[in-house]
């Protein structure tokens, strides 16, 4: 495979890896949009990479950079900057991440599943949201220009309480979400904090395509929680992860078409039109199915 | 949406109960199969309108097919009835999944090109066994005759063993993947599972002669 043309693809920072998964003296070999790449930690603890050649030499060094807990590396030049996560470096909060997670689509696709709220209910029933509240209702998108960045706010999803005993009587509240389209492949959401008033945890997907219908996604969070274990935030992810994971796989085509009529949105897919149009403002053609004439 | 010539035989109809929905590959291209409790077998291209998702994950709601994803509900005629995000919005009326016309007679049901009535005799025939193959549908076809001790008559679609109890389909799922599907108007099980084991072994010495 070569590596793709799209210049907007190519001038993003996309997570190669954690930082605990490069031993000291040792490398961690991965693939980034088609070019397979090579980490190396020294002696030093200071980490490099570079692009391989087909017999597995290495080629020119690209940048890495460490953010979110997260290393961050680019294939072209003058990337779009990572993005300011504030919560990220408040005091009070965990930061966790959770895996990385590989699914076999198109990056696109993952995101939109990530903005998605309409699903709650069937995919992550009793969980995210109860199969008898699957009402969305309406919410904004907005475009920030001085980012760049498209975030879609006053968003509200009845979800059902944790405990089995409370939901079976039919308890819950409404979460309030907002998202934030970091880059093509980034995406954010605040979700109200349970027992912080006023305040939210911030959630990210990352994503790491290793082609247009191959991705690695890596979930870093700056929560609000005193009481769960990390292991026991760590497995809630995975576990809606693994839900999302048999939609997103399902999907066809795996490259999201963009032509109009080949899906049909509805209103609570504002964030998704909105995301898609941005897309294709940005130029990215990376994930998306081509387009006849264009 | 019209994709060959030739009726395709798709599943037996004793495999498909009411309420069931299986993936089905037809010449290259995905379908979801189901039926609804009303008996109505129905054979819809495997891809929501909404986003893509494939309808065979969907479930049945009485004669309904809901979709995984987001819950999008389709009626019979594959047009859209619910979207339960928006309770009060009416489905527009293009809003509809693409679908193919099918029939059953002889314990098999068919893709046809275009409507057909159903033979009402269909229940008096029981399935024996699918079997897939790796290799084209033509391979099967010259070979037919040596499967269990069964002679058979090509009648049109389908195949007709020389004492009319026995029935074969064919179906191409690309151009290097076919799949068979029996049947049999015998009522006792110990001959349809002999029958069945039989099929297997033959696969077997098939698969063999082909490679
Ligand atoms: S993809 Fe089928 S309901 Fe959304
Ligand atoms: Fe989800």
């Amino acid at each position: 495979m070569t590596v793709t043309s799209d210049m907007t693809t190519l001038r993003q920072w996309y997570p190669v890896a954690y930082p605990n998964q490069i031993r000291p003296e040792s490398t961690y070999d991965t693939t980034l949009l088609d070019q397979r790449i090579r980490l190396s930690r020294d002696d030093h603890s200071q980490i490099t990479a570079h692009r391989l050649a087909d017999d597995n030499s290495e080629m020119a060094t690209i940048p890495i950079v460490q953010r979110f807990d997260t290393l961050f590396s680019t294939l072209g030049d003058s990337p779009r900057p990572l993005p300011q996560i504030a919560e990220f470096s408040e005091d009070d909060r965990r930061i966790i991440h959770c895996g990385s997670f590989r699914v076999r689509t198109s990056p696109c696709r993952i995101v939109e599943n990530f903005l998605d709220m309409a699903h709650f209910c069937f995919v992550h029933t009793d969980v995210l949201g109860s199969i008898d509240r699957p009402e969305v209702l309406s919410y904004k998108t907005e475009y920030h220009p001085e980012t760049d960045e498209i975030w879609a706010v006053d968003c509200q999803f009845f979800q059902p309480t944790a405990s089995k005993s409370a939901a079976a009587s039919g308890q819950g509240l409404m979460a309030h979400y907002s998202y934030r389209i970091l880059s093509p492949f980034s995406v954010m959401l605040y979700k109200s904090a349970m027992n912080f008033a006023g305040r939210f945890d911030a959630i990210c997907l990352f994503i790491q395509p290793l082609s247009e219908t191959d991705c690695l996604c890596y979930m870093p969070m700056a929560i609000l929680d005193n009481v769960s274990t990390k292991t026991d935030i760590i497995d809630f992810q995975q576990s809606i992860f693994v839900q999302d994971g048999i939609i997103l796989e399902n999907q066809r085509p795996k490259l999201m078409p963009l032509t109009p009529r080949s899906e049909t949105p509805t209103r609570a897919d504002l964030s998704s039109i909105a995301y898609r149009r941005w897309l294709k403002s940005s130029g990215v053609r990376f994930g998306l199915q081509s387009v006849e004439g264009s | 949406m019209t994709l060959f010539r030739q009726p395709q035989s798709v599943a037996l109809s004793g495999n498909i109960r009411p309420g069931d929905v299986h993936p089905v590959i037809l010449h290259e291209k995905e379908f979801a199969l189901w039926r609804g409790n009303d008996g109505v077998a129905h054979l819809w291209r495997d891809r929501c309108p909404h986003r893509g998702m494939r309808l065979s994950f969907g479930f049945i709601r009485e004669n309904h097919l809901k979709c995984l994803y987001h819950g999008w509900e389709f009626r019979s005629d594959g047009s859209c009835q619910k979207i339960p995000a928006h309770p009060d919005l009416e489905p527009p009326t293009t809003l509809c999944v693409d679908t193919l016309p099918v029939i059953e007679k002889f314990g098999l049901i068919f893709a046809v090109s275009d409507t057909q009535k159903s033979s009402p005799s269909t229940h008096q025939w029981q399935p024996v066994r699918s079997l897939f193959f790796d290799f084209p549908q033509e391979d099967i076809v010259s070979k037919l005759n040596q499967l269990t001790a069964i002679s058979f008559e090509e009648s049109g679609d389908i195949y007709l063993s020389d004492d009319q109890m026995f029935a074969c389909g064919l179906q191409t799922r690309s151009g290097r993947q076919c799949a068979l599907h029996m049947s049999t108007r015998h009522r006792s099980r110990r001959i349809r599972l002999d029958t069945a084991r039989r099929m297997v072994r033959w696969r077997h010495v098939i698969t063999e002669m082909v490679k």
